[in-house]
């Protein structure tokens, strides 16, 4: 490896770690979990309350197990399931995606400003 | 390669590249180690369209990699997929096109470049797509990080083959 190829991986890595510190920063707990299909929200559930909820995509379906605090995917109907395989999320931003059916979903603030989300 | 007589060597080429960057794409999805974030691939299709670009030019490298992407998406996957694929390749490529016209990086750093102009590139899609540049934090790290190991797993695969392949092409006995 030339020492060019070195700088250029550490450069990589570099940026990599902001991303990481920018998204660790600040990082609080939501209360409110948003869901969107196709870049609209289209449902918002309360992480306090512990649910299973069915949300069609683009092309299928995901199942959003809330419990304990904590929302994950647990079932989904694309072949590959990765957002299936995603750990469960409760801060603030953390997302969990299912691209083949342009499903997202969000952990959101809560509180009052979850009435803008919606209201969008 | 630099006869010009070679035609049929390069179309040869061209078509085994194409076929093995196709089927490796194919092969690289039943490899059982399923890391549970999109995206994270071993890339070695993208390996194929490197070496393109080392033996031969853009243009080809260019004309290879489209048509494995939209040929492996009609055959393996979706048209979502193409789009996604479309975004990462095409960014993939012309960022190591670049890389390698600067003569500054080897082999393995054009690699890793790509690798990681590959993630960025389906990243912004999937952004646009949802809506949401949240996703651009929560995966980007974990996306750059792994176009560095893959980058540079199949810069060192290319950097083994280009020799070999280059002998081929000017003739040389296997």
């Amino acid at each position: 490896m030339k020492k060019n190829d070195w700088i250029l991986a550490g450069a990589v890595l570099a940026a990599a770690l902001c991303l990481f510190l920018w998204q660790r920063t600040g990082r609080k707990e939501g209360s409110l979990i948003s869901v969107s299909v196709d870049g609209q929200i289209t449902d918002t559930y309360s992480l306090s309350s512990d649910q299973t909820v069915l949300i069609r995509g683009a092309d299928g379906f995901c199942r959003l197990t809330i419990r304990d605090g904590k929302a994950s995917v647990t079932e989904a109907s694309c072949p590959d399931e990765l957002c299936v395989m995603q750990k469960e999320i409760s801060s603030q931003g953390e997302t969990i995606a299912c691209l083949p059916n342009r499903i997202l979903i969000t952990v959101e603030k809560g509180g009052e400003s979850d009435y803008d989300a919606v209201a969008q | 390669m630099n006869n010009k007589n070679n035609v049929s060597g390069k179309v040869a080429m061209f078509g085994c590249l194409l076929g093995a960057a196709l089927i490796l794409g194919y092969v690289e999805a039943l490899i059982p180690i399923q890391i549970p974030i999109q995206g994270v691939k071993l890339g070695l299709a993208n390996g194929a369209v490197l070496l393109l670009l080392y033996l031969f030019d853009f243009p080809s490298a260019l004309i290879v990699s489209l048509l494995r992407i939209v040929l492996s998406g009609f055959l393996f996957s979706s048209l979502t997929a193409i789009l996604y694929s479309l975004a990462g390749g095409i960014c993939s490529i012309l960022v190591m096109w670049l890389l390698k016209k600067t003569r500054l990086f080897g082999v393995i750093g054009v690699s890793i470049a790509g690798a990681a102009a590959h993630n960025a590139g389906q990243l912004l899609v999937a952004a646009a797509v949802m809506g949401s540049w949240n996703i651009f934090l929560f995966y980007g790290p974990v996306l750059l990080v792994s176009a560095v190991i893959t980058g540079t797993l199949i810069g060192i695969a290319v950097k083994e083959l280009l020799p070999r392949l280059k002998g081929i092409l000017r003739g040389d006995k296997l």
